[in-house]
């Protein structure tokens, strides 16, 4: 693991006359939970996905456990998990037919991927309802399931964009105690956005 | 950790207790009876206290930095007040933030 998880010097990104991130200049430590706290339109989603190379930069430049966000993208999706603002779930498929998907997108042998599955559907309540499609679960279910597919390949890196959004109290202590339990082992780090 | 973010621009980095001592002033609150405005006067008198204020059968307290209460306390029951529950209190996150807001504008 690198030693600066996350590093932005004078990262800026306008949107026409917008500046939605305005010379961000930090670094992130590994091995820590870091949580960006503001407004609505504050540049909180903006920056996760310029960090994730999902967004060009237009000035300034970012690391990400050490590969720039411009030319080395790949590597930083490669190495990181991420819930981003919309769950992207197949929804005609089952939660475990998600699951199992995304584990071989990820190339994970099939015995680490059904033990991995497994272990987050259980994690997050929804192991009983593994065989249903997620068409018609609540949005609650379906933020829980998107967190578990941005956990599968256990990453060195998550970046979770509101994630407690359309939880209940319950479901939203239990993805807290997420990322430092059977979600993500201990020493990964972790990007929240909170509105 | 914790990034305090507005408008794309960064107002703050650290952790949230850093944050918390930085912007977010301590307070004390006390439930009982009997808050009278001499009490009220010695506790303003205080140089650790920058504000006092009753609400209803509660009494806040805002302190200008962390201290023991104790002696808040014993104050307040020397003057005649009837303390019932005493709970001291740091900003939380949403006020840290807040506080930052009303410092840029």
């Amino acid at each position: 693991m690198t030693e600066i998880a996350i590093r932005t010097e004078n990262l800026s990104r306008d949107f026409g006359s917008i500046k939605a991130v305005d010379g961000l200049s930090m670094e992130v430590p590994g091995g820590i939970i870091f949580g960006f706290l503001g407004p609505n339109a504050s540049g909180k989603t903006t920056t996760i996905n310029l960090l994730l190379g999902l967004l060009e930069p237009t000035s300034g430049r970012a690391e990400v456990l050490g590969f720039d966000t411009r030319t080395q993208a790949s590597e930083i999706r490669t190495r990181s998990g991420a819930l981003l603002e919309y769950p992207g779930l197949y929804e005609q498929m089952s939660a475990e037919d998600n699951l199992e998907f995304y584990g071989r997108v990820w190339s994970m042998g099939a015995a680490e991927r059904q033990a991995r599955v497994k272990e987050l559907l259980a994690h997050f309540g929804l192991w009983e309802r593994r065989r249903e499609s997620v068409e018609k679960w609540s949005r609650g279910m379906k933020q829980k399931l998107a967190t578990a597919r941005a956990l599968l390949h256990r990453p060195s890196l998550v970046f979770l964009d509101e994630p407690t959004s359309g939880l209940d109290v319950v479901a939203a202590a239990s993805l807290r105690d997420g990322p430092g339990r059977p979600g993500c082992p201990r020493g990964r780090d972790g990007i929240l956005d909170h509105a | 950790m914790v990034a305090v973010i507005r408008k794309g621009r960064l107002l703050a980095v650290g952790h949230p207790d850093e944050l918390r001592a930085h912007t977010g002033a301590p307070h004390v609150e006390v439930a009982g009876s009997g808050f009278n405005e001499n009490a009220l006067g010695l506790l303003r008198a205080r140089p650790e206290v920058s504000a006092v204020e009753v609400q209803d059968k509660r009494l806040s307290i805002q302190l200008r930095q962390e201290m023991d209460v104790a002696p808040l306390v014993s104050l307040m029951v020397s003057a005649g007040v009837q303390v019932e529950e005493v709970r001291k209190g740091k900003a939380g996150l949403e006020e840290v933030f807040l506080t930052l807001m009303e410092e840029e504008r």
